[in-house]
């Protein structure tokens, strides 16, 4: 299988909103996953043993980081190509039961919740958003990346402290749509 | 009320510097000038909501409320320095993007190069230093379209830079010593010209980015950069740092640092400063 024909089933399944897909062919086998979080036991594409928060480093590691010495990181972990559910510039998002949507981050970086020190926050709890609206920033090597929201609807949750590093994936926001609003 | 004469001259430099501006995505076009603004990020933000393209130029001889990095100010001292943004719609997924802050740095630090006579140095990830003093600031925002993001993989990626031209004021407790290209030439360095010759660079730079990845730009970063491996260094900020050795950068730009019990992080936030 080339590259060319996984790039193919990758739009596929996109277009298709198809969450899951797998194949399995003779020595050959490919699993594409539209959930972002990735599973425990996959590989993970950052490691950073002490990560590098803005504000305040936390005192656990992040949710895929690995215990233990960093040792051959820079050969072992790569940026993985995004997947079909990323948004550019923005997070993905999933439904849940109550639907409420979850956006996560679309990039490892530091999150930071205000945009600028000291400045309150873009949103919080309880705040109307709109579409379009920007949420919080993630940056990645003093790239800042202004995620905003792709819905109208009720911020319900803020997952993430402001200055803490962000994995790919990681839910950063749960938002209740409005009746009224509408996925773009 | 007659066009600012550097304003003039740039549209001149522009016009004879090479195509057409009717051809595709130059640098440079459309070219927005102000004489003074509150800052030339949010102007081009605003640009870019309406849909303004890849190569539109803001540019301010003076900003009151230049910004940096989370809302730090950036004095802009009027008529000095040379204060813009460029607007770019790249077409890469967005977790490849942060390489572009390091793409502007090469770039910036091969078009200042001839002034300075080879004492440039980047300090990861795009810190234009000459003599270990800061000399310019770069800041990349990016944001998506909403509109479009969905269908076209759409956004667009602002890059402003802020370079001490002929500067001579700055203001007190920075934290890193700025410096002019005045004070480390010694000389007035024509303006026009070093703008042209940026944005030459950043082109021909982003269009090879585009075109070939990141690994020949990643390479030449290195080169210049003595903060790419084998430095002493702490990175992080607030008071949270880690110390080791610089060892290279991944593919993806991201500095490696060996920590002093032999550990390798990878550094994506925060600051890198010298021990």
């Amino acid at each position: 299988m080339n590259l060319k024909e996984i790039r193919d089933i990758v739009e596929l399944i996109t277009e298709k909103g198809i969450a899951e897909f797998e194949l399995e062919r003779s020595g050959f086998r490919i699993k594409i996953s539209r959930r972002a979080a990735p599973a425990a036991g996959d590989p993970v594409f950052w490691q950073a043993q002490t990560p590098m928060g803005m504000s305040g480093m936390p005192s656990a590691p992040p949710p895929n980081a690995q215990a233990g010495p960093t040792v051959g990181a820079g050969a072992r972990n790569t940026l993985p190509t995004p997947p079909p559910s990323m948004v550019p510039g923005g997070g993905s998002s999933s439904t849940t039961s109550e639907e409420v949507q979850t956006i996560k981050s679309p990039m490892v970086g530091s999150y930071y919740s205000a945009p600028a020190v000291g400045a309150p926050p873009f949103v919080e709890p309880g705040i109307r958003v709109r579409v379009g609206q920007v949420l919080c920033i993630i940056e990645a090597m003093k790239l800042m990346n202004e995620i905003e929201s792709e819905i109208e609807g009720e911020v319900v949750k803020c997952y993430v402290e402001n200055g803490q590093p962000v994995e790919f994936g990681q839910p950063l926001f749960d938002i209740r749509p409005y009746a009224s609003g509408r996925k773009r | 009320m007659p066009e600012n004469y550097i304003a003039a001259a740039v549209r001149q430099s522009l016009a004879s510097s090479g195509a057409s501006a009717a051809s595709h995505e130059r640098f440079g076009y459309p070219f927005h000038f102000y004489e003074t603004i509150d800052s030339t990020m949010t102007e081009a933000a605003r640009l870019a909501e309406e849909g303004a393209p890849t190569g539109t130029l803001v540019m301010a001889e003076e900003q009151t409320a230049g910004r940096g990095r989370l809302g730090r100010q950036w004095v802009s001292e009027p008529g000095a320095g040379l204060y813009f943004t460029l607007i770019l719609r790249p077409k890469i997924a967005p977790v490849a993007a942060p390489v572009l802050t390091l793409m502007a740095g090469v770039s910036l630090a091969e078009a200042v190069r001839p002034f300075v006579s080879d004492r440039v140095d980047l300090r990861w990830p795009n810190d234009l230093l000459i003599s270990g003093k800061k000399c310019a600031g770069i800041l990349v925002e990016m944001r998506a379209d909403p509109e479009r993001a969905q269908s076209e993989r759409l956004w667009h990626v602002l890059m402003g830079i802020g370079i001490n031209v002929n500067n001579t004021q700055f203001p007190e407790g920075l934290e890193t010593e700025p410096t002019s290209l005045l004070l480390e030439a010694g000389q007035p360095i024509p303006r026009v010209d070093l703008l042209i010759s940026v944005l030459k660079r950043l082109e021909e730079d982003y269009n090879s980015l585009l075109v070939d990845g990141a690994q020949p730009m990643l390479k030449q970063f290195s080169t210049i950069s003595s903060y790419a491996a084998g430095k002493r260094v702490r990175a992080g900020e607030d008071g949270h740092f880690i110390t080791g050795t610089t060892a290279g950068l991944t593919p993806e730009g991201v500095l490696l640092l060996r920590r002093d019990d032999g550990g390798l992080e990878k550094i994506i936030a925060g600051h890198v400063r010298p021990l």
